[in-house]
């Protein structure tokens, strides 16, 4: 990058790039240190001004850098890789309640434990926890593609692809237990959608323990419910 | 989506609104509130040349009380069909005349604000908070959900349960229908193509318990099921909404729970229900045993 930015600034100086010096937020000359050009004018000629370029120099200032931390290996013989410096975990548990009359499922109460290891942001991680939470309850008990036998798309609109709004989201209690990384310079770990995952399988062990099945479909419609509960094809 | 080009006309007065329905016919759309039409000529599923908007018609925004005996014309009505009855013998409702008459610009906010609704239509009021939401209310008719005669809406179960009437105008006269005889199946109605809905009544029920019930998916949704049931020591009239093409309505003596407990699987077993992407005909049919009992006996507590 300087070695470019110097050969850039020699040619509209008019020295060789050996006399050219980075100094004070200027490109100057070594050895005539008033014959300079503000940093960032020098920069922005190789994308404003590629015809100032010198002969044959490729527009625009890039660089690429990686650092693989040594932690993360190479895949082994049998494929399995670590991917990450910053694995967060997440533990919920939930109560539902099951209404016999309307096939409904509410949740009472859900608490959920992550360990982000050193929180930076408490207010991002609570956005973010409570953002997925929410996609969250959408996957367990509103949203889905539906199709019919024939291949047609059936929720193709908001009507029946059912979004659920504030109301249909249930509190959600958030505990954090924080157990510092030991690879990363603060102790972070990493925190986002994790409630996407474990909110739809908390709440469909919630309902298989209620309905004493084995297995639940998710979204747990009303309509999947009432046919667990008949015995019957949803 | 966009709609297909259109033509729009905002008339004052009532007289100009038939003059073009005349004209125009079936080509002609009414739009009241907008909230169901618009969205179904954005989708295209409607199809208008011209939209004759009614919502600033000042003798259409109106909510008055209404008590003329004999205003029915019974010359212009049709028997009711067996089927919508639920082909069980109905005990007429001996409820005096006393209706409220909504003209076709009244929001159901307008409605919902209205400070005697409470106390003479306990029913609607019970009902109003399901159909869609807040702002949609703010602009939503009264009766363009009538005219639309969607079979799962709130208003057309309530009218149909409350054996409330519509008022439809043409250039060539106007005629009164009962609730039965205006909804025929899903979107369909006995409005001719050169008749405007003016005016819905609901029959007063001071005195008289009500009760209503909903199933939806999220609050403001479409009801998969909603039940409604005015009560009092002499009879019960129950509706459903949301099992058939039109609302299921059936009046009979309150023993009739004790001494004929299979007269609800019987009026059940004659409705046909339909399947759609949120419920099978059978979870509607379960839904209606579970709650129309719970219904029933909340109004008749109500009427106690």
């Amino acid at each position: 990058m300087r070695d470019k930015l110097k050969a850039i600034a020699a040619k509209q100086l008019n020295v060789l790039p050996d006399d050219v010096e980075l100094a004070g937020g200027k490109i100057r000359s070594r050895s005539n240190p008033d014959n300079a050009l503000p940093f960032g004018r020098v920069a922005a000629t190789s994308h404003w001004s590629p015809v100032m370029l010198p002969e044959n120099m490729a527009p625009a200032l890039s660089e690429t850098g990686i650092w693989s931390p040594p932690e993360l290996e190479p895949p082994t013989s049998d494929d399995r890789i670590n991917t990450s410096l910053t694995y967060g975990f997440v533990f919920d548990m939930c109560g539902v309640e099951i209404d016999p009359k309307t096939y409904s499922v509410r949740v009472d109460r859900y608490v959920t434990m992550h360990d982000a290891g050193r929180i930076l942001n408490p207010t991002i991680a609570e956005g973010q926890i409570r953002g997925a939470f929410a996609q969250g309850i959408a996957a367990a008990l509103y949203e889905e593609f539906t199709y019919n036998d024939e291949g047609a798309f059936l929720s193709g609109t908001f009507a029946d692809y059912l979004v659920p709004t504030v109301s249909e989201i249930p509190d959600v209690e958030i505990l954090h237990y924080s157990s510092p990384s030991p690879f990363t310079p603060l102790g972070a770990k990493g925190l986002a959608e994790g409630n996407c995952m474990s909110t739809p399988a908390c709440i469909a062990n919630a309902i298989a323990d209620a309905l004493g099945v084995e297995d639940v479909t998710l979204p747990a419609t009303p309509r999947r419910i009432h046919a667990l509960l008949a015995g019957g094809k949803p | 989506m966009k709609p297909r080009p259109f033509d729009y006309v905002r008339p004052d007065t009532v007289e100009e609104v038939l003059a073009l329905l005349a004209e125009y016919g079936d080509d002609a759309r009414i739009l009241a509130g907008g909230q169901s039409l618009v969205p179904m000529l954005n989708l295209r599923l409607v199809d208008a040349k011209v939209l004759i908007d009614v919502s600033r018609i000042a003798e259409l925004d109106v909510i008055r009380n209404f008590s003329e005996a004999g205003e029915v014309d019974d010359a212009m009505q049709e028997p009711p069909p067996a089927a919508a009855r639920g082909g069980l013998q109905v005990i007429e409702n001996p409820r005096p005349h006393e209706k409220v008459e909504i003209g076709a610009a009244v929001t159901q906010n307008q409605l919902m604000a209205w400070p005697q609704l409470a106390q003479k239509l306990p029913l609607v009021a019970a009902a109003l908070p399901f159909v869609g939401h807040f702002q949609t209310r703010n602009k939503g008719t009264v009766c363009g959900s009538i005219a639309h005669a969607d079979p799962s809406a709130e208003l057309p179960l309530a009218l149909a349960v409350l054996e409330g009437e519509v008022v439809l105008r043409s250039k060539k006269g106007t005629r009164v229908l009962r609730a039965a005889q205006f909804q025929k199946d899903m979107l369909t109605t006995a409005r001719a193509a050169d008749e405007l809905i003016t005016a819905v009544r609901f029959s007063v029920t001071v005195g008289q318990g009500v009760a209503f019930r909903e199933v939806a998916r999220r609050h403001g949704d479409f009801a998969i099921i909603a039940i409604a049931a005015i009560a009092t020591d002499k009879w019960v009239h129950l509706g459903i909404g949301g099992l058939t093409g039109q609302p299921a309505v059936s009046g009979f003596r309150p023993d009739y729970i004790h001494h004929k407990p299979d007269w609800f699987e019987t009026w059940l077993g004659q409705i046909e229900g339909y399947d759609d992407l949120h419920a099978s005909a059978a979870m509607r049919r379960d839904l209606c045993r579970n709650l129309a009992p719970d219904v029933i006996a909340e109004a008749q507590k109500c009427a106690a």
